[in-house]
């Protein structure tokens, strides 16, 4: 409340914050924390429809590219600061902001998803990765890997309300439909964190399999490194969460209702993450430790079929019927049939020793979005025809792509 | 930064107030006063830890602190810097400048340069091009491009120390050492029963991976020594298959080859001394005598009937389809004259397919020619596994021809079962359960013998696995049956 017994005073506060206001380079704290401001009115409208953009995160360009999906064009580009090095990019469920974490800047952006300007810095935790909203959009989920806790941000003060620690690396954030429970994928250690998102507290923790007796044997390796689980990968009905574990080789099937491991299905070696088929049929185990991805079926909770793949599998993106397995380090995409549960081909992309990273595929699942960060390129993949088209010059070092309301929207 | 945002506004108000020259008249001077010192103080702060940063970066790099702080931020106490109106915001401004620059250039590694491929359009007058231009024609050339990353010393040292290891030379090291003992439970007692039997092989290997784009040179060298069962006991198949096509007490030059891909690496040609039987018949649960099956028959059909190593060349075609198909020749004798008079070709193709809905399994046909006896003499054979279940798999083989070695035509057929995790003591472990029919139909060495096999090899470590073996072979033509229990222990680096 105004102080009514100095009106010298007041009015001179509120003078001197219309001129500060209206003053050149006023914008300039607007991107320093505190509380959220709106976008700048004057500022141009790049991006009238938020479905109608690629969002693509430029790592080592430190910005986040939008490319128009019928033109092909950038249409702008929201530089984030130097070295700020953005890892995961998304947009909130409403259309109305995109955010991202600066693995290098220990902050969360908020960008504004019409005019593409930042309105808000966050500091989070050390080194964010990757993230995730809330079904209805009110929190936004920032994972801090380097500081084993996750940021809780509220989307309508752009504030952050609480830091949930004890984790353990924590790598992906997965909500149940109905927004009630988070579940925190360690990949430091071999369980899984069910968060209360009424609270924002670590409720549970869930042990995602036994490590063998054997183990003692070897501890050269057991000590050395722990790759637990990477990402909780839902059923269509949310009622159960796939969870791989590179450690113990297995995936582990969790009952959401009752938070726990109902069955351990073993796959491939090192299996990195599950991804879901988007019929929910099958979901694909991808398996560094001996190139293969495992088929899961979610009816029976079982491997349907092992097919051989490639070399540092990142990531799998459903369309036409098929499954396309991101190679990284091959630059090749794998392509599986999944009537048959065949292979089906192979599809290079770009040139000799080219890197490709993840991938995103479009809402109406026929066309794919591939970073490619080697030769700084979105490759542009029919699912059906599978012929493969270039987008140059998006940014440097794509590191991954996001489409608003694409089923495949996921980081490494 | 609760502290700063109590500050901040009245920093603000300090800062318009200085501008308007209205604040400095108002009974509030003495409070606005005592803020702008203290946001003064803080500036000096800031600029202090900034010093500090830019000296320690400097360091670091070992040359002279970057020129980016201008002489007059040092040179002038902050206070006074600040008493001129709007100097403030200068002064912040400035700050955030210098910051931006240590962290531009805070860079624990130089930017990064990767040189690439390109492919350029230049014209007759030897113009360039990036992009297709009317009178140009493409040209592969290469070209450095900088990458700026902030980059860990962790990073780096890791990126470094995969980047020696993909150019350099990998070498592999594994030994293999079995124990058996034979019981002889049917016929005239002879020599073997109740003797003890032990092989042990070393296995060197060295890969190397730059000798030119998407090419590989291998190498494998062996050292093999001791006493397997096949001493004593006159088995058509080899019962250690540790000892095939191996000299006993000596090191041999098991394979050598260079190895190159093409056609977006879905033709793969290997040439040099090659086992050509390693390229085909690889069923994925009896084909290893180091951790599965060690009875010769259940590691490969014999109706492949190769003797030795030698010279020779083979490709692959793998469009990752599903289906593929292998053809390679090689000499087939050592002391072979001329490569015309040990020739070897063989060929296969594979399959993969799910009948029946049942997980995935690999079916093979494969056909062989061999010349080394003097005339071209043929074979052919099966090969498949199929899971029926995700930890079960059954295999089977089928093979019939002529075999040099027993101058005479064989037929071949085994088939058995391949368990793993969950039907395992341990995640890693595998077991199994086959049997085998050999018989020599033709020849001067007529004879027959089946032998069954089961094994359970436990993996202890990643690097250490621990298998018992039991086999019991029935030799038709001289009525001798046999049971040879053994263990056996494989280490590898």
């Amino acid at each position: 409340m105004p102080n009514y017994r100095q009106p010298s005073r007041w009015i001179t506060t509120v003078l001197c914050a219309c001129l500060v206001a209206a003053a050149p380079g006023a914008a300039a704290p607007q991107t320093r924390p505190g509380p959220a401001t709106p976008a700048a009115s004057s500022a141009a409208v790049k991006v009238p429809d938020p479905t109608a953009v690629v969002m693509i995160v430029n790592r080592d360009s430190n910005d986040i590219a939008f490319m128009d999906i019928e033109t092909k064009e950038i249409v702008g580009r929201t530089f984030l600061g130097n070295n700020v090095n953005p890892h995961m990019v998304m947009m909130s469920p409403d259309g109305r902001y995109v955010v991202t974490g600066g693995t290098n800047s220990n902050t969360a952006y908020i960008i504004d998803s019409r005019t593409l300007q930042v309105v808000k810095k966050i500091p989070v935790g050390f080194a964010p990765e990757h993230l995730a909203f809330t079904p209805d959009g009110r929190y936004y989920y920032q994972g801090n890997p380097g500081a084993d806790s996750v940021t809780v941000i509220d989307m309508a003060s752009l504030k952050v309300i609480k830091t949930i620690e004890g984790l353990v690396e924590p790598l992906n954030i997965t909500f149940t439909p109905d927004g009630a429970k988070a579940y925190v994928s360690n990949y430091g250690a071999h369980w899984i964190g069910v968060i209360d998102v009424s609270r924002h507290e670590l409720l549970k923790k869930i042990q995602l399999g036994k490590v063998p007796a054997t183990a003692r044997l070897d501890p050269a390796r057991s000590l050395a490194k722990v790759k637990g689980g990477s990402n909780a990968t839902p059923s269509l009905d949310g009622r159960t969460l796939y969870v791989a574990d590179g450690d113990l080789g297995i995936v582990s099937v969790i009952d959401t209702r009752e938070d726990k491991v109902i069955k351990e299905i073993r796959v491939g070696r090192d299996p990195w993450r599950v991804y879901m088929g988007h019929d929910g049929k099958y979901a694909i185990s991808v398996n560094n430790g001996d190139e293969t991805i495992s088929i899961i079926d979610t009816q029976k909770n079982d491997v349907a079929a092992t097919l051989e793949a490639g070399p540092d599998l990142t990531g799998v993106n459903f369309a036409a019927g098929k499954a396309f397995v991101i190679s990284q380090s091959s630059g090749s995409i794998y392509v599986y049939n999944m009537r048959t549960l065949r292979n089906a081909g192979r599809i290079k992309i770009g040139g000799p020793n080219n890197q490709i990273e993840t991938a995103t595929t479009d809402a109406a699942d026929r066309t794919l979005y591939l970073a490619s960060s080697t030769d700084h390129s979105v490759y542009i993949i029919d699912a059906q025809t599978e012929a493969v088209e270039r987008v140059q010059n998006v940014g440097l070092y794509p590191w991954g792509t996001h489409v608003m309301d694409s089923k495949d929207n996921y980081c490494h | 930064m609760r502290t700063t945002h109590r500050i901040m506004p009245t920093a603000l108000l300090v800062c318009c107030a200085a501008a308007c020259g209205v604040y400095s008249t108002t009974a509030h001077g003495a409070e606005a006063a005592d803020s702008r010192k203290a946001l003064l103080k803080r500036i000096e702060l800031l600029e202090k830890r900034l010093a500090e940063m830019q000296q320690a970066l400097s360091d670091l790099k070992g040359r002279a602190a970057p020129a980016a702080p201008p002489a007059r931020a040092a040179a002038e106490p902050p206070a006074a810097a600040a008493a001129a109106p709007g100097s403030v915001a200068e002064k912040l401004g400035e700050i955030d400048d210098r910051l931006t620059a240590v962290e531009t250039n805070s860079v624990l590694s130089e930017p990064k340069t990767i040189v690439k491929e390109v492919t350029v359009y230049v014209d007759d007058k030897g113009n360039q091009y990036d992009v297709p231009t009317p009178g140009a024609t493409p040209t592969l050339t290469y070209q450095r491009e900088r990458v700026f990353r902030r980059q860990t010393i962790s990073e780096e040292i890791e990126a470094a120390l995969a980047s020696a290891g993909r150019e350099g030379i990998s070498l592999g090291l594994s030994n293999v050492t079995s124990f058996q003992t034979a019981h002889q439970t049917r016929g005239t007692k002879t020599q073997a029963d109740g003797h003890v039997f032990g092989f042990s092989a070393v296995d060197i290997t060295l890969q190397a991976s730059s000798a030119a784009r998407n090419t590989t040179f291998f190498a494998d060298l062996v050292g093999a020594g001791g006493s397997p069962p096949d001493r004593e006991i006159p088995a058509i198949n080899l019962l250690n298959s540790q000892t095939a096509r191996l000299s006993d007490n000596q090191l041999s030059l098991r394979e050598a080859w260079v190895n190159t891909l093409f056609y977006d690496k879905r033709l793969s040609l290997s040439l040099g001394r090659l086992d050509l039987t390693n390229y085909v018949d690889n069923n994925t649960v009896a084909n290893d005598e180091a951790t599965q099956f060690i009875n010769d028959a259940l590691v490969n059909n014999p109706l492949l009937g190769l003797t030795s190593n030698g010279l020779g060349v083979v490709g692959i075609y793998d469009p990752k389809i599903g289906l593929n198909a292998k053809l390679g020749v090689q000499q087939s004798k050592d002391d072979a004259t001329s490569l015309s008079t040990s020739r070897y070709v063989l060929g296969e193709l594979e399959y993969l397919a799910r009948p029946f809905s049942l997980p995935e399994g690999h079916y093979r046909l494969w056909g062989r020619q061999d010349n080394s006896t003097g005339e071209s003499k043929n074979a052919y054979g099966l090969s498949v596994d199929q899971k029926i279940l995700p930890a079960v798999t059954l295999f089977g083989r089928y093979g019939r021809g002529f075999v040099g070695a027993v101058e005479g035509r064989m037929r071949f057929n085994s088939v058995g079962v391949g368990f793993q995790a969950p039907l395992t003591f341990h995640p890693q472990d595998t077991w199994g359960l086959g049997v085998a029919s050999t018989k020599i139909v033709s020849g001067p060495n007529v004879d027959s013998e089946r032998v069954s096999e089961g094994f359970y090899n436990f993996r202890l470590t990643r690097s250490v696995a621990l298998s018992v073996l039991l086999q019991y072979l029935n030799r038709r033509a001289s009525d001798e049956n046999y049971l040879l229990p053994g263990v056996r222990m494989q280490v590898e680096f």
